[in-house]
């Protein structure tokens, strides 16, 4: 509570270019992210770029350092031979989506019980965070709710809320945004991500997703422009 | 304590299905490590023949359980009906009782690092509801019972059975009525 | 503090308008109000739709869309509201994160290497390929088509309505499960018909025949219970003390395939006791004297004794009380005719039951199952093949579909020549896990050009495919479903929605109908309409209205019917033979090569070189290869194991928990010992399924040999799957 006053009087008493770009930057990374996983395995061509370059201005304005390492080498996969990304895509559906059970399935209930499954009570809190703001997955009752892409997804939404809200002086409605991003990072996204990441950094090879799963875990923390 | 509830299990009846076990899952939607109910295979050589023979235990809900005893959180109390309750928030994870339970019911769950086992469906049973595990048992071998002089006194029933713990040192709330056995013609 | 939005937005309307600067892409405004609250529990009615005998009632409880439990319903009379432990795992296989989820091709087959597909490019594929080798080939006989019961719900008969509505295709004819009873029943009575399993209540002398109710078929223990407690005594004759035969009365280790002997046996001293029904025998059978000559010249007690293992005083003791304590049941199990005699030997234990006059009584009965209950519409299979296909013409002259041999199908796929099979479609079905010869079905696989599976998880038989297309589970679909066994029927509700891009058998027919269609106007008569409601709506009939009393499918919804039937079967005495009697003497059975009378057909000996029987029988925790894979049933069952007799192990110096090579010229496999005497020195027993990430699989072992029967009422042979000989050694 103290730090989201102390984002909004930054925002605020500072009126600052460079903390609304960052979290502009913030809000790409999120969005970045989202539409990489949603997207799948055939459409990294498209979706890496945009990726890497969401998180090299990431890095640029703000610098945890350890993930410079990370951006780079997405950035050596940008120009991939067609055969490098096919592979990848192989590589995505074997830790993400299958047929064969996949390595790190991408669903927060999968990871908070010991041998999880999907569309537990994690789902439908995160349902019901969503519903909070008038929004629902798309593909409800299909598609849990609390995968990867809809978090994140999620995030992007309440951070350029407060964004928006703080363009627009409305700084109540800022607080409120920035404050409901930090609850549902912490009771969500923080409680799984790094488990995630773990099983992805366990079960492949590539250093394309052992980098993508440091940026997951970095790009998602509540708590990143102090 | 006014009773003491608990389980009367007949080996004569059960034909190890599992269908308990699973039941109480299915009600608590558990984690798959934890067994909070295991049907266990009584040993071919401690019978005059061998057959396929078992029971099934979860918390024995003991008169004197150890498990109590030693909880360092006061994770575990013991209701008037003699259902000994163990409180998953309170637990601390210490697996102390784990180390006390001779019958090794309390389970852990390494995903929450917490243990967890049978509260003898008592919010079943307040409602007037059968144990799940009990409901779902197809030969009716599992049943609720009040442990007292009478359940003791009928013919069969068993305080316990070869190779398990003295049931001196925790008087669970478990009676057993043996396997029998019919007439085999074998082949060996 | 906590913040309500409340404070300072006014209304939805300011949110919505901020909303609508976002560029969504998996989430979406809701257009009703926001509601979090959790929903009433909702109930719905399903049917466990695997293969099995019970087929129980389910009420799945569903909240806020998902599916929380399930548990047994209780106005089902047969299962009254209990499920086994396979039927308690359900929200595990629905909400296994392993399930397959969305079409995925794989490039090369076999590498594991996967692309997730669009529905639509699924569809264009595959259709695509249909056509290329109908025009290729001129018909559409190179596609070959295997499905049985993985799910029996009568609606996914739309998958075989998917191949006919193509043209005229390879089909894999038969059932490896039970053809040679149903063939010895069907030569006996005309056809396979037996008591409702609730009136085993009534019988005073019980026998299970090869039968473990405890592993499948638990709910009839209740009504056997209830027979004993009212004074019957159950025998339990098998070659593996099983948990049933742990509970009998009488437990009888039999030889292997020798049970038409102990049957034969019985019969010759019931003759000379003079304990036959000599009416009923008469009166209502063929050739029954003729048989009992037979028993008078060839058959003794020491002759029966002798091949069957069983002492002679036991022979008496079991003849005397089964033909004096009326009624007497005999359940025969299926176990007992995957034997190169075996259904010979159904067809002994029939005329036993005949001639003690137990057949058309209630309590009695030579009990093996029952299609009964099975008449209804067929709508989504039956569908005409397009206007000029081209078929294969069968040894009657008549176009059709080329029928091969489900229980010989690597074999029998690879023997095609003109045209050639080119590409599979399987639905409801993992050969590559269940057919015998593992090898030989990887090796037909490898030779194929395309392969299809309609699946809901990773088995064998997706490993080796081009496409796998996401199946939904039961409580996603509408369907009905009736029991080979009991006499209910119940509807299956939608309970859920189908997870992620899953689609039943129907819905998927629908579409690749609109892709032919439209690649090839005319191509494919598969309708391209229906909602999953209306397609099992069309399943019901008039005449399966009357047999449940009901005149809409919708009353089913308050609960399963039981049809209208007697409790005994036969009662009527109209046996469905050419003769309409029961034929002990049947032509048919001679016209087909057997023996006309039930008569005695050798065993199939062990060879030399593998002196050990090795038995596969259905597991506890699976079904097939289903259920074993999931995280419950590997907590309750980690692990394959072989069950040897304590002096063969010594023999072989095996002990408890080593890893043990059994093998054979065909294949090998190693799995953990448990030394038991539950099992004979001759037998060792390894229970056939599918655990997750293990290529455990007993059929590398087993050859595809036919059983005796199975040819006249289901198409082929079965499969001798006990007839299975191996060695093992210390691996
Ligand atoms: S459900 Fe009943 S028969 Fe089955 S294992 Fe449990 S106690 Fe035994
Ligand atoms: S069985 Fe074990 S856990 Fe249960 S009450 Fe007794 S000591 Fe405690
Ligand atoms: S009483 Fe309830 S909690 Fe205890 S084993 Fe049975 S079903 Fe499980």
């Amino acid at each position: 509570m103290v730090q989201t006053k102390g984002e909004v009087f930054l925002m605020r008493e500072c009126a600052e270019q460079r903390t609304l770009e960052k979290y502009q930057a913030k809000i790409n990374l999120l969005l970045a992210l989202s539409r990489f996983f949603d997207q799948g395995g055939e459409q990294l061509p498209k979706t890496l770029e945009p990726l890497n370059k969401a998180a090299a201005v990431l890095v640029q304005s703000e610098g945890p350092k350890e993930l410079e390492s990370a951006v780079k080498i997405l950035e050596e996969y940008l120009n991939s031979s067609p055969e490098v990304y096919q592979a990848l895509t192989y590589e995505f559906n074997r830790l993400f989506v299958g047929p064969a059970a996949p390595k790190a399935p991408p669903y927060e209930s999968v990871y908070r019980s010991a041998e999880g499954l999907v569309m537990q009570e994690q789902t439908l809190a995160v349902r019901k965070m969503y519903l909070r703001e008038g929004l629902h997955s798309q593909e409800q009752g299909h598609e849990p709710d609390d995968f990867i892409g809809t978090e994140l997804e999620f995030m992007a939404y309440l951070l350029s809320r407060a964004l928006s809200s703080q363009q627009e002086q409305n700084l109540s409605a800022a607080q409120y945004y920035l404050e409901l991003h930090r609850e549902f990072c912490s009771k969500h996204m923080e409680q799984w991500v790094e488990a995630f990441a773990q099983a992805i950094g366990r079960s492949t090879d590539y250093p394309l997703f052992t980098a993508l799963s440091k940026i997951l875990v970095a790009g998602t923390q509540s708590s990143f422009c102090k | 304590m006014t009773k003491q509830l608990g389980f009367l299990h007949n080996s004569e009846k059960c034909v190890g299905c599992q269908g308990c076990e699973m039941a109480c899952k299915n009600e608590y939607q558990t984690d798959a490590a934890p067994r909070w109910r295991q049907v266990f295979q009584l040993r071919e050589e401690d019978y005059s023949l061998p057959t396929r023979m078992f029971f099934s235990m979860a918390c024995n809900h003991c008169a004197n359980p150890e498990c109590l005893r030693v909880c360092p959180v006061k994770a575990y109390t013991k209701r008037e009906d003699g259902i000994v309750v163990h409180d998953h928030d309170r637990c601390i994870g210490c697996r102390l009782c784990l180390m006390a339970c001779p019958y090794d019911r309390p389970q852990f769950n390494p995903a929450q690092k917490k243990v967890e086992k049978c509260n003898l469906c008592y919010q079943r049973i307040d409602k007037g509801e059968k144990p799940a595990c009990v409901a779902a048992c197809i030969p009716e071998a599992l049943q609720l019972v009040e442990i007292n002089e009478a359940l003791d006194q009928r013919m069969g029933v068993l305080k316990t059975l070869p190779g398990l713990p003295s049931p001196d040192i925790t008087q669970p709330a478990i009676r057993f009525i043996g396997p029998k056995q019919g007439k085999q013609i074998r082949r060996d | 503090m906590k913040l309500s939005r409340r404070q300072f937005i006014g209304g939805t309307a300011a949110a919505a308008a901020g909303a609508a600067l976002f560029n969504f892409n998996l989430l979406t405004k809701s257009v009703t109000a926001a509601d979090d609250s959790l929903e009433e529990m909702k109930t719905f009615r399903n049917v466990c739709p695997r293969n099995c005998y019970d087929t129980c009632g389910q009420i799945s409880y569903v909240q806020n869309g998902i599916l929380k439990k399930v548990e047994g319903d209780p106005k089902h009379g047969y299962t009254n509201g209990k499920l086994c432990l396979k039927g308690y795992t359900y929200t595990r296989r629905v909400y296994s994160p392993d399930r397959v989820k969305y079409p995925m091709k794989q490039t090369p087959r076999g590498s594991g290497n996967w692309t997730r597909i669009s529905w639509d490019e699924a569809m264009d594929t595959i259709a695509k390929k249909i056509l290329e080798l109908k025009s290729r080939y001129g018909s559409t006989l190179p596609i070959c088509f295997n499905k049985y019961s993985g799910n029996f719900g009568i609606v996914h008969y739309g998958a075989e309505g998917t191949m006919s509505s193509i043209g005229y295709t390879t089909r894999a004819l038969g059932t490896p499960c039970w053809p040679a009873g149903i063939d010895a029943q069907t030569y006996d009575f005309g056809t396979l018909y037996s008591n409702d399993p609730e009136d085993m209540v009534n019988a005073k002398y019980l026998i299970l025949w090869g039968q473990n109710a405890a592993w499948t078929a638990i709910h009839t223990l209740p009504f056997i219970n209830k027979a004993r407690e009212r004074g019957a005594k159950l025998v339990v004759i098998d070659p593996v003390l099983t948990s049933t035969a742990s509970k009998a009365d009488l437990y009888i280790q039999i030889n292997s395939s020798t049970d038409g002997a102990l049957a034969l046996g019985m019969a010759r001293y019931i003759l000379d006791n003079n304990w036959v029904d000599w009416d009923y025998a008469r009166n209502n059978s063929v050739g029954f004297d003729e048989w009992v000559d037979y028993l008078k010249t060839n058959i003794t007690l020491d002759w029966a004794s002798e091949k069957t293992g069983v002492p002679q005083d036991i022979i008496r003791e079991i003849a005397r009380e089964y033909a004096t304590t009326k009624p007497a049941s005999m359940w025969v199990g299926y176990g007992m005719q995957r034997h190169i005699n075996g259904g010979q030997n159904v067809r002994i234990i029939d005329a036993l039951g005949v001639m003690t006059g137990n057949v058309g009584k209630s309590g009695g009965g030579v009990n093996y199952g029952h299609l009964e209950t099975w008449g209804f519409s067929y709508n989504a299979m039956v569908n005409p093949a397009p206007k000029g296909s081209k078929g294969f013409i069968g040894p009657d002259g008549k176009e059709g579909d080329r029928n091969i041999n489900m229980n010989n199908f690597a074999h029998d796929v690879m023997a095609q020549n003109d045209p050639p099979v080119k590409m599979l479609w399987l639905a409801c079905r993992n050969p590559g896990s269940q057919d015998p010869d593992t090898n030989a079905i990887e090796k037909m696989f490898a030779a194929m050009e395309f392969v299809v599976t309609v699946d809901s998880f990773f088995n064998k038989t997706v490993q080796m495919s081009d496409i796998v297309l996401p199946a939904t589970t039961h409580f996603e679909d509408w369907d009905v479903m009736a029991s080979y066994w009991h006499y209910w029927i119940g509807i299956n509700q939608r309970a859920i929605d189908p997870l992620y891009e899953s689609k039943s058998d129907v819905e998927i027919a629908m579409l690749l109908s609109e892709k032919m269609n439209a690649l090839e106007p005319g191509s494919c008569t598969f309708p391209t309409s229906g909602t999953p409601e209306e397609w099992a709506a069309k399943e019901f009939n008039p005449g399966i209205h009357s047999l449940l009393g009901i005149s809409d499918y919708r009353e089913l919804i308050e609960g399963p019917r039981k049809a209208k039937m007697t409790p005994a079967s036969w009662a009527d005495g109209k046996f469905r033979t050419p003769s309409k009697k029961i034929e002990i003497h049947s032509d048919l059975a001679e016209k087909n090569g057997l023996p006309a009378l039930p008569v005695w057909v050798e065993d199939m000996k062990a060879p030399e070189k593998y002196p050990i029987r090795l038995f596969t029988p259905h597991p506890q925790h699976g079904l097939h290869s289903q259920f074993q894979n999931l995280d419950w049933m590997m907590t309750a069952n980690p692990e394959p194991k072989v069950e040897i007799h304590p002096v063969l192990a010594a023999k072989y110096g095996i002990s408890e928990g080593d890893k043990v090579k059994i093998y054979n010229d065909l294949g090998s496999i190693i799995v953990k010992a448990h030394l038991t005497r539950t099992t004979s020195p001759e037998v060792i027993v390894s229970y056939e399924a599918w655990y997750k990430d293990s290529n455990f699989n007993v059929n590398y072992t087993l050859k595809a040999t036919p059983s005796d029967m199975g040819k006249q009422a289901t198409g082929n042979n079965g499969v001798a799957f006990h007839d299975n000989f191996v060695t093992i050694e210390k691996a």
